[in-house]
């Protein structure tokens, strides 16, 4: 069969050669005597076409062709297309994603082992430790959480103790909202309304920090240095994040009283027995249990983002990648140590 | 062991993954010279230097600096090899929450006891040889390519290591800072008695710099030697590169 091209436009030549394959000859010539020139598109075009008809089984013969486009042709480089390995069959995708979740929880562990070497060597003195690494970051960490901590537990006290106290009310005892709200606030809602805080926006913000010192060498260079990037960039991280989530804690807990004491006030003539309950039941256990609490979540959020921070591979998606993985980790992990704490602290009681 | 050597590869095969990138690499650096490293783009002389500063484990060999193996040693006396070792990465690498000044006071405060005010006027001395002292009080990101090389290379050298491992220090510099720099290898080997290797594709400063040179081709080491006895090989690769001539491949392809 043979083709005449007076001129190559892309899309339509494609089209009309596919049609003509379609009655399957076995060689397609194709007459390039009218073309005075081409580019680097048309040459592009030809080959394409080439490679699709040959791959349905019809051969391309080109001829014709003036000098200057021989000449094109002939001095446009031929390289091969880029051969897709073969997709690999379900059990050995399901065995490749098996090792590397182990390989993941092996480094995961090296991490949080050098974490805890460095951390107790900076707190036995043996080595020098930048604390005022540790000081920058508390700034950082805690103090703009601070404002938006509190108003959130405040708020949720204020909304606990509302909805509650309708409820108690028609059983006629709603001279415990007060109590329930204080109680529950320090025992688990504070530690974890300041712990998502953190895991929304420090955990990122770590995760992210740590991903462009990877990706731009930074990392290297204190390796190089023998200085390992866990000791100096994450220990004082971990430590920035330990001391914020109980001190951040133990001020919502306040204000989450203080939201539920106004709704209170509010709604219930005898307030003044109200809270006198609220502060005869709470023990400095409920507290302790919050502190515990926030401690551990701190140190889950702070691992979590610097692992995701430090392995999630190279380029411009890697930080984004990092940065989400670092919130979702954080926050699914939180939820999974509050649970094992609650029931353990419970079952001790 | 021969102790003389401060970097010897035995047998070296580094790559990425299950990928080779070199082969059966070996090679012995001595005290006080400067190498450079010379070959085609992505001939893997990158790959070589994360190989020889503990960034990348060889898949087989030996790495030695100072005499004693990089990757068998503990991590602590690994670190002890490193912090004499200072590496200019091919990107600037330089900490982006840190000036300019303490980018370069860093490996004092890391490495030393001195005191802060001799680690400052340290960094000062060496970023004033380099030309960019006045840049002290700026962050990386407000310093064009070519001075925050040269700021690399000051933090690399602060603390007068004696191995300098440099990737393409001259690439984005124009040729009077070039110069600067290739004063800066030579006062650091003639004056410091340091050992200077240089991956470049300056053939300049391989001419007029280096001591020996060793030529990456083909997945593998293909000639040492010096400039002047490269210069006259009759090896296509090293031709190649020496005078722009194609290398070998694209030569066979054309005759095929
Ligand atoms: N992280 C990596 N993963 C896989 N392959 C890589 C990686 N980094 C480099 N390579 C490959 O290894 C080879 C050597 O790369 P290398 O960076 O060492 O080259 P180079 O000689 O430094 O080149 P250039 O002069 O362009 O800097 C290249 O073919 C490159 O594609
Ligand atoms: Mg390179």
């Amino acid at each position: 069969m043979d083709v005449r091209l007076d001129a190559i436009r892309p899309r339509s030549l494609l089209h009309e050669l596919e049609i003509h394959a379609r009655t399957r000859p076995a060689v397609l010539r194709l007459d390039l005597s009218a073309l005075r020139q081409i580019d680097s598109t048309g040459v592009a075009t030809l080959r394409a076409v080439t490679r699709r008809l040959r791959r349905s089984g019809v051969a391309v013969e080109l001829h014709g062709a003036t000098p200057e486009v021989m000449r094109v042709l002939a001095e446009t480089p031929e390289p091969d297309p880029p051969k897709h390995p073969p997709e690999p069959g379900v059990l050995e995708s399901l065995g490749r994603s098996c090792f590397a979740w182990w390989s993941g929880l092996l480094t995961l562990a090296d991490m949080v082992i050098e974490a805890m070497q460095g951390a107790a060597g900076a707190v036995v003195g043996r080595r020098t430790f930048a604390w005022r690494d540790v000081v920058e970051q508390l700034e950082l960490m805690g103090a703009d959480a601070l404002p938006i901590a509190a108003t959130m537990s405040f708020l949720l006290g204020l909304v606990l103790d509302f909805q509650t106290w309708v409820q108690m009310h028609y059983y006629g005892t709603e001279s415990v909202v007060l109590e329930f709200v204080g109680i529950g606030m320090a025992r688990g809602f504070a530690p974890f309304i300041v712990a998502i805080l953190l895991a929304s926006r420090t955990a990122p913000a770590i995760a992210a920090q740590l991903s462009t010192m990877e990706m731009r060498q930074e990392n290297d260079v204190l390796r190089v240095m023998g200085i390992s990037p866990v000791r100096h960039l994450v220990v004082p991280r971990l430590f920035a994040i330990t001391l914020v989530t109980p001190a951040l804690s133990l001020i919502a807990t306040a204000s989450g009283i203080l939201g539920g004491l106004l709704v209170t006030v509010w709604l219930d003539p005898h307030w003044m027995a109200a809270f006198e309950t609220m502060l005869r039941e709470m023990t400095l256990g409920d507290l302790w249990l919050g502190t515990v609490k926030s401690v551990l979540f701190g140190w889950v959020i702070g691992l979590a983002s610097a692992f995701t921070g430090l392995h999630s591979g190279y380029g411009a998606l890697s930080i984004g990648i990092a940065a989400t993985r670092a919130a979702v980790a954080s926050i699914l992990f939180v939820m999974i140590v509050d649970s094992i704490v609650t029931t353990l602290w419970t079952m001790a009681q | 062991m021969s102790s003389a050597a401060l970097v010897e590869l035995r047998d070296v095969v580094v790559g990425y993954g299950e990928l080779p990138i070199l082969t059966g690499v070996d090679l012995r650096i001595d005290t006080g010279e400067i190498v450079s490293v010379i070959g085609g783009s992505g001939s893997g002389k990158s790959t070589l230097l994360r190989a020889m500063v503990g960034l990348l484990e060889p898949a087989a060999g030996a790495v030695c600096l100072f005499g004693q193996d990089l990757y068998a040693t503990r991590p602590r006396s690994r670190g002890r090899l490193l912090s004499r070792v200072g590496v200019l990465f091919q990107s600037d690498a330089l900490f982006s929450s840190m000036s300019v000044l303490d980018n370069v006071m860093f490996p004092g405060r890391k490495l030393t006891d001195l005191p802060d005010a001799v680690i400052q006027e340290l960094a000062l001395i060496e970023l004033a040889r380099l030309g960019v002292a006045d840049l002290a009080e700026r962050m990386p990101q407000e310093i064009s390519g070519g001075q925050a090389k040269r700021v690399a290379l000051a933090r690399a050298n602060v603390l007068a290591p004696e191995l300098v491992f440099c990737d393409e220090p001259t690439s984005s510099l124009d040729p009077i800072n070039a110069a600067v720099l290739g004063r800066e290898f030579t006062r650091l080997r003639d004056d410091q008695g340091s050992t200077v290797i240089l991956v470049t594709h300056d053939m300049e400063m391989v001419r007029t710099l280096s001591d020996r040179t060793v030529v990456l081709a083909a997945g593998g080491i293909c000639a040492v030697g010096t400039p002047a006895t490269l210069e006259r090989s009759e090896d296509l690769d090293v031709q190649a590169l020496f005078h722009g001539e194609p290398t070998r491949e694209s030569q066979e392809s054309k005759r095929a």
